[in-house]
């Protein structure tokens, strides 16, 4: 049973189509990402299952509720992360918390999210005195106050440092574990990788995929990537005449074949013919990454 | 406790918790009052001021004004579009309590803290220079009550269309000290030009100055000022309240 529909969605701003008709579907209980590159439409399409902008044209249920006209009842149970939104400079942690709080018929143990969040020594630092990635773990408490039903979480971890951001994945693995369906609007592969059940891949303001991520990975063709550091020097020829084969390029002294099916083998074979040894052999799998370069023709960053 | 005294509790904290405000909003008034208040013959009755001294009908007058003018036009605006700037109030719109709340929030601290402010001007007029207290008490209720809602009003407007906090700051100084001007303030209004003693009765501060004037003489307030007093509050009101933006 989905807790989120939404049909033909459709929002330009002026001359510009920020969300192209756009459709798809949340269940309950899951971790779904919306990912695309900057500016592909995906905060004007959360927006809009927020409340906060109006569609031109579409039908969206959240909850069963119209985001448009039953504002008031959604927003007790949509807990939600905004892009770039600070809080006054001097309000304490706890003073943000306990406000926010005021405003739920069911709000959350206060003191349970803060250590939850690791928020729990900064109870009484002001706003401003917090580092980058306090204030997102604030932002991220703020949307789960409310103990919602469903969280909408904008950029979860930009401008947090490597360590940070495995905290924070961690956390939200956690947070749905407890139940609470999540819909991540993200520009990072690792992160949709690592946390969503199912992702919308967006680009231009239209999806264009929706799948697990080894859904989409596998789309890809399951292609394999074989690098290393021949011995000898050999024609590309040799590898190219391979039906396994895609293509080779060379990146200084390496060799990179992409192939598919028994590639390594082939490839394996051509070496040992002509004698020659691999040195750093590596053979990647394909990724999202290459998922998103097959489906939208570039590169996410 | 409700959202909105929450939100008030909050705001109340956050306004005495910035080093400027609270001092300034205290401290000008006062010091306009004690300093004008102890120049020679200022206490003294004065034919200039119809009898009575140029402290009760000129300065005090003047300290109330200049308060509640910057809590208007600087203070309050400043504080909104900042909150804006920063996404406060949008934030608001994605939770229970819309944004609106902390409008009024900022309203009530800024009015709790005009009326403090008033009470000490009164007080610390009376006992430390003898001042007499406005004598037309009704009149000055009124007065008060019309001028803060006319100058809050126009303090809407300029957060309503202001893109910063510091933009806010600065069409509120930019409108402050012409107005301090046309009031009557700087130069009392019998010796301005007869064409801009006219100006000085309709424009928010100079009306509400000089209605201030009057009723702490004693006489009546009068109806030229307190009409454009309505009239400023329904129209910056109603433009406000039209132009705001909450993102």
């Amino acid at each position: 049973m989905p807790v989120i529909e939404v049909q033909g969605l459709h929002k330009r701003y002026g001359d510009k189509v920020a969300v192209d008709d756009i459709s798809f579907d949340v269940e309950r209980g899951e971790i779904f990402g919306v990912l695309g590159p900057n500016g592909a439409g995906k905060t004007t399409t959360v927006e809009c299952l927020e409340g906060l902008r109006k569609p031109d044209r579409g039908r969206l249920s959240v909850l069963g509720l119209d985001p448009r006209h039953e504002t008031a009842e959604l927003r007790q149970r949509l807990g939600v992360q905004l892009q770039e939104s600070r809080l006054p400079d001097k309000i304490r942690v706890i003073e943000a918390l306990d406000l926010y709080a005021s405003f739920y018929r069911e709000p959350a143990d206060i003191e349970k999210l803060l250590g939850l969040l690791g928020l729990a020594e900064k109870r009484d630092t002001p706003y401003k005195k917090l580092s980058g990635g306090q204030k997102q773990r604030l932002s991220i408490a703020l949307a789960l106050i409310g103990s919602p039903e469903i969280a909408i979480l904008d950029e979860l971890t930009t401008g947090l440092d490597p360590q940070a951001r495995r905290d924070t994945w961690e956390l939200i693995e956690n947070v749905r574990d407890q139940g609470v369906t999540i819909v991540l609007v993200t520009h990072f592969m690792e992160e949709a990788e690592r946390l969503c059940d199912r992702i919308a891949v967006i680009d231009a303001g239209r999806i264009v995929a929706i799948d697990t991520p080894a859904g989409l990975v596998a789309g890809v063709d399951n292609e394999q990537r074989i690098r290393f550091r021949p011995s000898a020097p050999l024609e590309d020829a040799q590898f190219t005449a391979l039906r396994e084969v895609r293509r080779v390029e060379h990146h200084g002294p390496q060799v990179v074949i992409t192939g598919s099916g028994n590639v390594l083998q082939a490839v394996a074979s051509v070496l040992a013919r002509n004698q020659i040894i691999a040195g750093d052999l590596r053979v990647d799998q394909a990724s999202l990454d290459d998922a998103f370069v097959a489906l939208t023709g570039k590169k996410l960053d | 406790m409700t959202a909105i005294t929450k939100m008030t509790s909050v705001e109340t904290k956050l306004f005495l918790r910035d080093p400027s405000a609270p001092l300034i909003v205290v401290c000008l008034p006062l010091i306009l009052l004690l300093v004008f208040g102890m120049m020679p013959g200022i206490r003294e009755p004065s034919a200039d001021f119809g009898g009575k001294s140029g402290l009760s009908v000129f300065i005090a007058p003047m300290a109330v004004a200049i308060l509640l003018t910057m809590l208007a036009l600087t203070i309050f605006p400043g504080a909104m579009a900042t909150y804006r700037e920063k996404g406060v109030l949008r934030r608001l719109s994605a939770s229970p309590v819309p944004p609106r709340q902390l409008l009024l929030a900022q309203l009530l601290v800024n009015l709790g803290s005009a009326i403090v402010v008033v009470a000490l001007i009164l007080g610390v007029g009376k006992l430390a220079l003898g001042m007499d207290l406005p004598r037309n008490f009704g009149g000055f209720a009124l007065t008060l009550v019309l001028g803060t809602a006319a100058l809050f009003s126009v303090g809407m407007l300029i957060a309503a269309v202001a893109p910063t906090g510091r933009a806010a700051n600065g069409i509120g100084s930019v409108t402050f000290f012409p107005m301090l001007a046309l009031g009557g303030v700087w130069v009392p209004k019998e010796q301005l030009p007869v064409f801009l003693r006219h100006v000085a009765d309709v424009l928010p501060l100079g009306a509400t100055f000089n209605t201030l004037r009057e009723t702490w003489a004693g006489n009546s307030p009068q109806l030229l000022p307190l009409l454009s007093l309505v009239v400023f509050t329904a129209v910056c009101g109603l433009l406000a309240a039209k132009f705001f933006r909450w993102e």
